[in-house]
């Protein structure tokens, strides 16, 4: 016998909310605290330090601005996917999770770019706290970048035979996942002020 | 699944385009002050206030924020407080230091600024 497990479709009467959607939002609220702790650390060391670069300077501006561009497109891409996905049209959905997909390999190719030119010049997370607050944090939001694209590749794949059986948990597996996926966003909005443009 | 009509959702999907074009220009912005040279606090304040409207968009439209239920605005309450706590610690260092012998005058006397292989940071203008 097959145990089902409540509410994953609807919402719980306590919560308003159904499951999943309560766990992303609390596995979230954690993530603030993660990166939060890094941006304090940050202000730490900036105003604790004689002197601090701009990062203008050091690091490549239009690059990481395509990168931003980048990423608040494919937050766009995913929440389509989500949209086309309440109007029943899988094949649609595919496609704008699979632009997501092609979005986050763009962002770590051209963060791949950077961290070369970096190394090049024998800039390492050793050299000073610039770079190991630039490497750190940049570090952290990448993996945050492939674990969901991870997610997206499984639901473009074989996560998406869900479709045929149970559309609307589906539909609700996107949602959060797309949930997840603006916040990292969210994070680069203020990742990118921070270390590249001051 | 949301219960909303057809329409209505391809009238959020329009809303969607609009943030994604605000965001863009916002983007634009952003770089366009940096080159500006402002002073390095206003140009803090500027990119933080520029970043944070951008950070409202994509929480109040992508993660449907504006019209969430009550738990999860509970739940972003108390992480805001929290973070408030993290925030505050290097706030209140650099408070304490005002007007004293500075962490920044003081250098190498802080163990914040210790540079783990005396490699000189270039210095901010």
């Amino acid at each position: 016998m097959e145990l089902e497990i409540p509410y994953n479709v609807h919402p719980r009467p306590d919560t308003g909310l159904y499951n999943a959607k309560l766990g992303v939002w609390l596995f979230l609220a954690s993530e603030v605290m993660l990166f939060g702790a890094l941006f304090s650390s940050l202000i730490l060391l900036r105003t604790g330090s004689p002197s601090w670069p701009h990062g203008w300077e050091l690091l490549n501006v239009p690059l990481a601005t395509l990168n931003t561009f980048i990423l608040i497109s494919s937050s766009v891409t995913v929440i389509m996917a989500w949209a086309s996905l309440r109007l029943g049209d899988i094949r649609k959905a595919k496609l704008y999770l699979a632009l997501t997909l092609g979005c986050g390999f763009g962002f770590l190719i051209i963060k791949a770019i950077e961290y070369g030119s970096k190394i090049q010049h024998h800039n390492y997370p050793s050299t000073n706290n610039f770079y190991a607050t630039y490497y750190v944090m940049t570090g952290l939001h990448g993996l945050h970048v492939i674990g969901g694209m991870i997610l997206f590749a499984y639901f473009l794949g074989p996560g998406a035979k869900m479709w045929k059986t149970e559309p609307e948990r589906f539909t609700n597996r996107i949602e959060v996942a797309g949930l997840y996926w603006h916040f990292v966003d969210l994070v680069w909005i203020f990742l990118f002020p921070t270390l590249y443009l001051l | 699944m949301s219960g909303h009509t057809v329409e209505e959702i391809r009238k959020e999907t329009r809303t969607y385009l609009m943030v994604f074009g605000v965001l863009a220009v916002l983007t634009v912005v952003t770089v366009a002050v940096s080159y500006l040279k402002l002073s390095v606090g206003l140009a803090i304040m500027v990119a933080l206030a520029i970043a944070s409207v951008k950070g409202f968009l994509v929480a109040g439209f992508f993660m449907h924020l504006f019209s969430e239920r009550k738990l999860v605005y509970s739940i972003l309450l108390i992480t805001v407080l929290f973070f408030g706590v993290l925030l505050w610690g290097p706030w209140h260092h650099w408070y304490n230091s005002l007007g004293t012998t500075t962490t920044r005058d003081a250098g190498a006397h802080s163990p914040a600024a210790a540079q783990p292989h005396d490699t000189p940071l270039p210095v901010a203008h």
